[in-house]
């Protein structure tokens, strides 16, 4: 039975192949990826367009002003990490950046958290002999949750830019100084640092991961920031132009707080349309990230769920060209709504709808055909990662037989992310969060 | 009552007061010249440094080290040493003398003895003043840092204090109420001025230089940071590999300085105390500390300032040409260890603690006291041999090392020494009392005890 639906399969998969070449490849696309031409591809090749332009500035740059040296505030939210803060810790004071850096170790729950905050304080001795490096522990005795953290760590911050990043981060010893450059221009008041994956030799997982984050951050955020359309400015690795986000009130209340951060200073894009959210490939954070699948779905299933919270019940109304600028108001509904919310629920039931309606080796030849097409696109955005954007180009190649698998890691994440958004929709996942305590998310307005 | 008001400058007070006569001078050879004694001293002049001379003379002379001496204005911690505080009348001076003249009464009237004994005259100050708290003070510029001023000028020695404060101390009239500092001290010639350098552990050269070293993790490559840095990157010099993150791709390994002189590379230079006096190098754990103490004066002082007496009994004992307890109790470990290791080694320990000396004391009196323990003592030294070692500790207990004895010849020296009792017999049939402990090694060795263990076990035997 199952052979036979797919031998079905094959042969109309082959049929489907050949009719590109019977019937021409523009009636064929017509045919059968409409949604993808019109709303998919135009991301893509915008991204692409980007990325090129970003690597032809990139081959005669400009000249940096290395006597820009403003004083960089790092605010670490340290939670439950233990010892592994330390690795941030040193990485940040062993910055090459030859001007003043302020770490603040700002630990949550440092009444439960001992270990984070010994971790910390043995880092002390640490910066002794180092000049410009200054080491601040702050212990936040009662857990208030991520946002208080920050807002802690921002209130004693000296320093004119300031870099929020997570206690299991670490980063490469050119990160300031390279985040720091994107600032000489006045316009610039926040940018996104890029992630890489620290672990992702663990398992599975972590390699799927890696390369997620190697197109979906490194590639793609590149693209996005030629043209003032960064989608989101990381809450493990977000660097900040102090003076406007305290003008901003810090951060606001609630779960996914890097989000709200990027929407709020997006909605004076229309107003001030100088106003620049970039990009720096070069500002490179190494982060851990789930090693099963089980830890893996689970974050998702906070992250979805915590972007319908953002979208759909906090910031309807930012979704409004006289705040975004038509630009970015585009933007943020084709990659945030579209595709991050409507997507997912389209994908989950016209899938259902398919399997219903249609025989099952037609269905899968549907899908294989889809398959090939994402998996062209991986490839495509993989290798243009690695040749025009990585500075690890070797380590990367390595994790090229998982782009095979990577089209099915993407669509169960879609699928996933439908759940989620019903989880938050009817459940109100968001006030149920281990960013911070209920007691604290009850209190907040959305 | 009267008064000698020094006017050194200035003058601003009212002396015409009936009762009490003031006779204003205007330096201290003027008021030597009256060859008379007042009640107290008023000082007020413009000059802190004057009226500090004149401060020092008043408490450094024999007839009137005790007078009370007020200021008008002066402030600063010396002042506060050695004067009796601050007036603003010739009243007011009255009045706060009147204490001290009753008190005065109880003292040995005995001139003589005051202008020979300086430690009487310490002993007559701090009894008529018995809330005085001896104060260090610090003086940059003093050998050991810190001096007690109250004391070197009561006792007319410059720099005596340290000596004074630990010969009260040990007579127990004075005892440390607070720690206020701890310097440290040369071995070789006891001053305290010292200048810490980094030296090479090699070759002891100060030529030293902090360098930061990476570790290549790609090529094993270790070298100063300098021939990494390039364009505000970090790339290996050896394998051209750019070094990005910290414990990923490099690291900095333990060598961090580097001699100039020798090319050693170490993590922790040593540290060296230069000595600014005599130009000695020691090592900061060879530096003898010496704490700096707030002293208070006890009781034993009344009773040694109404009779004149400030000899301690015990410290006649002191003849017998003792070693330091801290020598003897060191000297005692190594013994100790001696027999652990060679068999041949042996020695024995005599202690000997004389229970009625305060007896004595009441009894016969000083002077009887002193013939009775000085013909002890000799025959004492006759008894024991050149080489035999003895030592008295605070809780006054004589201790006699013999070396090269086993317990038999222990026995028959303890045997001589209690003989010694009978011969201290006096008419008033009292003689010298004394318990005896012994011990000799190795019959008597306890497994893993110290000398300082050793000791305390012992003297608890004849506590």
């Amino acid at each position: 039975m199952i052979l036979e639906i797919l031998a079905h399969a094959y042969h109309t998969l082959i049929l489907l192949l050949l009719s590109m070449f019977r019937h021409g490849l523009e009636l064929f696309i017509l045919k059968f990826v409409p949604f993808f031409i019109f709303l998919e591809m135009p991301v893509y090749l915008l991204v692409l367009i980007g990325i090129l332009k970003y690597y032809s500035k990139e081959l005669t740059p400009a000249l940096e002003n290395p006597a820009f040296l403003p004083t960089v505030s790092c605010i670490i939210t340290c939670y439950s990490e233990g010892e592994d803060v330390q690795i941030t810790i040193r990485s940040l004071c062993e910055q090459l950046y030859m001007g003043r850096i302020e770490i603040i170790a700002v630990i949550d729950g440092a009444h439960q958290n001992r270990n984070t905050y010994s971790a910390a304080q043995e880092m002390k001795a640490y910066f002794r002999d180092k000049p410009r490096r200054i080491l601040r522990i702050l212990p936040k005795w009662q857990r208030g949750g991520r946002v208080s953290t920050l807002n802690a760590g921002l209130q004693c911050a000296t320093g004119e830019i300031v870099i929020n990043v997570d206690g299991d981060t670490s980063f490469d010893n050119d990160m300031v100084y390279r985040a720091t450059r994107q600032f000489i221009n006045p316009n610039v008041v926040g940018v996104a640092g890029n992630l890489r994956v620290r672990n992702k030799n663990a398992s599975m997982v972590t390699h799927l991961q890696a390369i997620e984050y190697l197109i979906s951050i490194h590639a793609t955020r590149t693209g996005l920031s030629e043209f003032n359309l960064v989608n989101n400015i990381s809450g493990a690795f977000g660097i900040f132009r102090k003076a406007f986000i305290q003008k901003l009130g810090g951060w606001d209340s609630g779960t996914a707080e890097d989000l709200d951060m990027t929407l709020r200073i997006k909605n004076y894009f229309a107003r001030h349309p100088d106003l620049r959210i970039c990009f720096e490939p070069r500002a490179i954070g190494h982060t851990d990230v789930p090693t099963t699948f089980y830890d893996f779905f689970n974050q998702r299933l906070r992250w979805d769920g915590d972007l319908f919270y953002i979208y759909i019940r906090k910031h309807y109304l930012s979704f409004n060209p006289r705040l975004l600028g038509w630009k970015n108001m585009l933007m943020q509904l084709l990659v945030g709504m579209l595709f991050q919310i409507v997507l997912p629920f389209v994908i989950l039931f016209y899938s259902c709808y398919i399997f219903a309606v249609y025989p099952t080796g037609l269905v899968l030849a549907v899908w294989a055909l889809v398959y090939l097409l994402y998996l062209a696109i991986t490839i495509i955005f993989f290798f243009v990662s690695i040749l025009l954007l990585s500075e690890r180009p070797w380590q990367d190649l390595r994790l090229a037989p998982y782009l095979f698998i990577m089209p099915f890691f993407t669509f169960s994440m879609r699928i996933w992310a439908a759940i989620a958004c019903m989880k938050e929709l009817f459940m109100q996942s968001h006030l149920d969060s281990t960013m911070a305590p209920w007691w604290v998310l009850k209190k907040g307005k959305f | 009552m009267d008064f000698i008001y020094f006017a050194l400058g200035k003058h601003s007070l009212l002396i015409d007061i009936n009762d009490i006569s003031c006779v204003t001078c205007s330096s201290y050879e003027e008021y030597l010249e009256h060859k008379t004694v007042p009640d107290g001293f008023i000082i007020e002049g413009n000059s802190d440094d004057v009226a500090l001379e004149v401060l020092k003379k008043l408490r450094g002379a024999s007839d009137t080290f005790l007078c009370p001496v007020f200021l008008c204005e002066h402030t600063g911690k010396l002042f506060d040493m050695l004067s009796d505080g601050k007036v603003s009348s010739l009243e007011e001076a009255a009045v706060q003398s009147a204490s001290l003249f009753q008190q005065q009464m109880r003292l040995h009237h005995d001139i003589d003895d005051y202008t020979e004994n300086a430690l009487l005259r310490v002993l007559a100050y701090l009894f008529l003043r018995p809330k005085t708290v001896v104060l260090p003070f610090q003086q940059w510029n003093h050998p050991h840092l810190y001096s007690y001023p109250l004391l070197e000028v009561l006792a007319g020695d410059e720099q005596g204090g340290a000596t004074l404060v630990a010969t009260l101390k040990n007579r127990k009239f004075i005892t440390a109420t607070e720690l206020v500092d701890r310097v440290r001290h040369c071995p070789a010639c006891n001053y305290a001025h010292f200048n810490f350098i980094d030296v090479c552990p090699e070759c002891n050269s100060i030529e030293i230089e902090k360098k930061p070293f990476l570790h290549c993790f790609i090529c094993g490559n270790v070298a100063p940071q300098e021939q990494f840095m390039h364009n505000n990157t970090l790339t290996c010099p050896q394998c051209m590999g750019q070094l990005r993150h910290i414990g990923v791709d490099y690291d900095r390994p333990l060598e961090n300085y580097i001699c100039k002189d020798c090319d050693c590379l170490f993590q922790e230079p040593d540290v060296v105390a230069h000595c600014q006096h005599c130009g000695k190098r020691n090592r900061p754990d060879k530096l003898m500390p010496w704490p700096v103490y707030a002293y208070q004066s006890t009781d034993r002082v009344t009773y040694a300032v109404r009779t004149g007496e400030v000899d301690d009994v015990y410290s006649l004992f002191d003849e017998l040409q003792n070693i330091n307890p801290v020598h003897f109790n060191y000297t005692v470990d190594w013994l100790l260890k001696m027999c652990q290791r060679y068999t041949d080694e042996l020695f024995s320990l005599v202690g000997i603690r004389v229970k009625n000396l305060s007896e004595l004391y009441k009894k016969i009196g000083r002077y009887r006291l002193i013939e009775l323990v000085d013909g002890y003592i000799s025959r004492i030294r006759e008894t024991v041999r050149v080489t035999d070692l003895m030592t008295r500790t605070v809780t006054d207990v004589i201790w006699i090392l013999l070396s090269k004895t086993d317990s038999s010849g222990c026995d028959i020296i303890v045997s001589r020494l209690m003989s010694l009792q009978s011969l201290t017999i006096q008419d008033e049939g009292v003689q010298l009392e004394c318990e005896v402990v012994t011990f000799s090694a190795p019959d008597n060795m306890i497994a893993g005890e110290t000398g300082e263990q050793l000791l305390v076990r012992l003297e608890g035997e004849i506590a």
